[in-house]
């Protein structure tokens, strides 16, 4: 007896009694189905992710921003000089940037603003960066045009995702089914190359304190804030779908560092900021960003930073804990396959002892012809193994059905929603591999006890009525 | 020293209040080439006596000793080469796998014996030759009568080249023309030098044998 003739057998078998043994594989093809397309969702979340983090580069960046909320004690740790020696200025950039294992450092400023293109205006928090930081890997996502080129000229890197709110969406194939849906007409479609060199008018608010002063003493004519416009040139597109990493605070707008500096503004964007000012750090930056230059110089940078009072957040460090929480998301979803799976054993389980009470005659003439227990074993054995192959082989296709049509349904809706599709579901060698495997290996165990009962059974009380 | 010998062998079964002792210290010998018919009364342990020959059962005391070495000293490894290659056994209801061609039956004690895929088939054809069925090999034991369903039980008895067949009421299921022709085949397979015990219910059929034991409450009667 070879292991092909137990398989042939046993395809012979679960032929005879087809309508059961379907029944019974299909048991496995939807454990292994749902397995597979639990398990292929998890993981497409997670390379989503993960991809989106490695390939922005962002893994070797760690950003400083000035102080640590102590929950505790909100109001005394953002008032506490003492605790905050150091503020976000050229100082501390140009001292970052000496730090070893630093190999660039810039810094943003980050005001808030109201934009305003063609009819549709919106507002946002804009930031004044050094152009020369276009030369770094964190701004070259850019789908037409050039990065700043300036630093004293009025000139504006803009994203998709800022277009978005301004009614203008970019031209490209993806478009089309976007297009059909908004039949109310609110977007205007134009090409990245079209909206370089046009004027982008961005007004701020300014905070004059004397005026404050005059407003509280019941002047009507006071008013404490002013605003002012300053027309922008748009030279780059960025790409930016907001449901990445790269969708920072701040990214939608870019503009030249030394621009910024010039104009009026509210002087701070958050309470955190105000009360800083008036304890006295000034911070010329909302944060400062920090490339190391390889990962292994991101944990011993990270920790200066911090020793020298600073707030930091890495990327890479959160990484960590991402992958934790996906783990812990696959293993929940896991787990629903495998209980599944589960249900599946049982009906194998079932199916084979069902088997095993109808043969029993059979079995008792295998033995009588020299079957031993072992080949015994093998038949059901065989029998079992086949359902899981089967099983497994259709639970795969099975899933993989399912994620295709799970995927295009949803990527329809979020194409409705105007985002670019994505891929939902990834089927990693392993889980294919792994599914075929565990699918075989649980109809085996399921099918220990059948086997074992089927070996046991005694010829001569077999052939005894017949 | 026997072929066979059988010594103080007993099967007793116990069921809650009463034991039945089916086969009650019997011991006897057969020679080789022998053909033995054993007669007795329905319950008479007949077919538990034929059954611990087959290495079927085991005793609950007693031992049988096929050249000397005793059957039940080895285990189950011993009983399941015992039943592959030293004994065939047909019954009364000749007990062919329904779902397997009368080829794939005899095929099938040819797996189990070790013979390899490629050479079954052929042997399978030759057995069933021998039996004059070979037109028949693809048919379902259903589609086959009696007298040849028989015919194919015996075929896939040989299949292994036992030295010993053991036959269990083999014509009791057949018309007396049909059981005679059984008979005949077992008759020519015992001339060929194969030991040949059958049990039967038929005086006529007794008498082929070169000798008859009779049984009755699990014992020899002497005859
Ligand atoms: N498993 C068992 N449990 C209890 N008693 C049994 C069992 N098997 C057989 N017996 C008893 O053992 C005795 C002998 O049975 P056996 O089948 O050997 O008789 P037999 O001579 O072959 O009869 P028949 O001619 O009807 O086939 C019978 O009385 C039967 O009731
Ligand atoms: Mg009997």
């Amino acid at each position: 007896m070879t292991t092909l003739d137990l398989i042939r057998m046993a395809l012979r078998n679960l032929w005879r009694t087809r309508l059961r043994s379907s029944l019974t594989i299909l048991g496995v093809v939807i454990g292994i189905g749902a397995l597979i397309s639990m398990v292929a969702f998890g993981s497409g979340m997670e390379k989503n992710v993960t991809d989106a983090f490695t390939t922005s580069g962002l893994f070797s960046r760690i950003t400083v921003t000035p102080v640590k909320l102590d929950m505790n004690r909100p109001l005394e740790s953002l008032t506490d000089t003492s605790g905050i020696s150091v503020a976000l200025d050229d100082d501390l950039l140009d001292n970052i940037k000496k730090m070893s294992g630093v190999s660039d450092a810039f810094g943003e400023i980050q005001q808030p603003a109201k934009v305003r293109l063609g009819e549709h205006e919106t507002t946002l928090t804009y930031t004044g960066i050094d152009p020369e930081v276009g030369k770094t890997k964190a701004y070259q996502d850019l789908l037409a045009g050039t990065f700043l080129t300036d630093d004293s000229l009025g000139q504006a890197v803009i994203s998709t995702s800022l277009l978005r709110r301004l009614k203008i969406r970019i031209d490209g194939e993806d478009m089309e089914r976007a297009k059909k849906k908004d039949t109310a007409n609110v977007y205007t479609y134009v090409k990245a190359e079209d909206l370089i060199g046009d004027t982008l008018l961005l007004s701020t608010a300014s905070f004059n304190p004397m005026q404050m002063m005059g407003a509280m003493m019941g002047n009507q004519d006071a008013n404490p804030l002013s605003e002012r416009s300053s027309a922008l040139v748009i030279v780059g597109v960025r790409e930016i779908n907001h449901d990445g990493p790269s969708a920072s605070k701040g990214g939608d707008l870019l503009i030249p560092e030394g621009f910024a500096a010039g104009i009026p503004s509210i002087g701070f964007n958050s309470i955190t900021e105000f009360l800083r000012k008036g304890s006295g750090g000034s911070d010329k930056y909302a944060t400062i960003q920090v490339t190391v230059a390889s990962p292994n110089d991101l944990t011993p940078v990270r920790k200066e930073l911090e020793d020298m009072g600073l707030n930091v957040f890495a990327l890479a460090e959160q990484m960590k804990e991402i992958r934790r929480a996906f783990l812990a998301v696959n293993a929940v979803l896991g787990v629903v396959g495998f209980i599944a799976l589960i249900v599946a054993g049982l009906g194998i389980i079932n199916t084979l002892l069902m088997s095993i009470l109808e043969r029993t005659r059979e079995i008792g003439i295998m033995k009588a012809i020299g079957g031993s227990e072992g080949q015994i074993k093998g038949v059901f054995f065989g029998e079992a193994a086949v359902i899981g192959l089967v099983g497994a082989i259709g639970g795969i296709i099975l899933g993989w059905l399912v994620t295709l049509a799970a995927g295009a349904i949803i990527n329809m809706k979020i194409q409705e929603m105007g985002e670019a599709p994505v891929d939902l579901f990834y089927f990693p060698w392993w889980l294919i591999l792994g599914s075929i495997g565990f699918a075989i290996g649980l109809s085996l165990i399921a099918g220990l006890y059948p086997a074992a009962r089927a070996a046991r059974i005694d010829p001569v009380e077999a052939l005894r009525w017949s | 020293m026997s072929f066979i010998e059988i010594n103080h062998l007993q099967k007793i079964y116990r069921k809650a209040t009463v034991t039945v002792p089916a086969v009650n210290d019997i011991s006897f010998t057969i020679e080789k080439g022998e053909f033995l018919a054993i007669v007795g009364k329905s319950g008479s342990g007949k077919s538990t006596l034929l059954n611990l020959l087959g290495g079927l059962d085991t005793p609950t005391s007693g031992e049988i000793l096929f050249d000397g070495a005793n059957l039940f000293g080895e285990g189950k490894d011993g009983l399941v080469k015992h039943r592959r290659h030293r004994v065939g056994m047909v019954f009364q209801s000749f007990q062919l796998i329904l779902g397997q061609t009368a080829l794939e039956n005899v095929e099938l004690a040819l797996a189990f014996g070790g013979i390899s895929r490629s050479e079954r088939r052929a042997r399978a054809l030759a057995l069933l030759e021998q039996v004059g069925l070979a037109d028949r090999a693809d048919h379902y034991p259903t589609e086959l009568s009696g007298g040849e369903a028989q015919r194919v039980a015996i075929a896939r008895a040989l299949a292994n080249d036992p030295d010993i067949l053991l036959a269990d009421e083999p014509t009791g299921n057949l018309d007396t023309q049909t059981g005679e022709m059984i008979l005949g085949l077992l008759q020519e397979l015992n001339r060929q030098g194969r030991t040949v015990i059958m049990i039967t219910h038929d005086p006529d059929m007794a008498k082929v044998a070169q000798r008859t034991i009779r049984m009755q409450d699990g014992q020899l009667q002497n005859s």
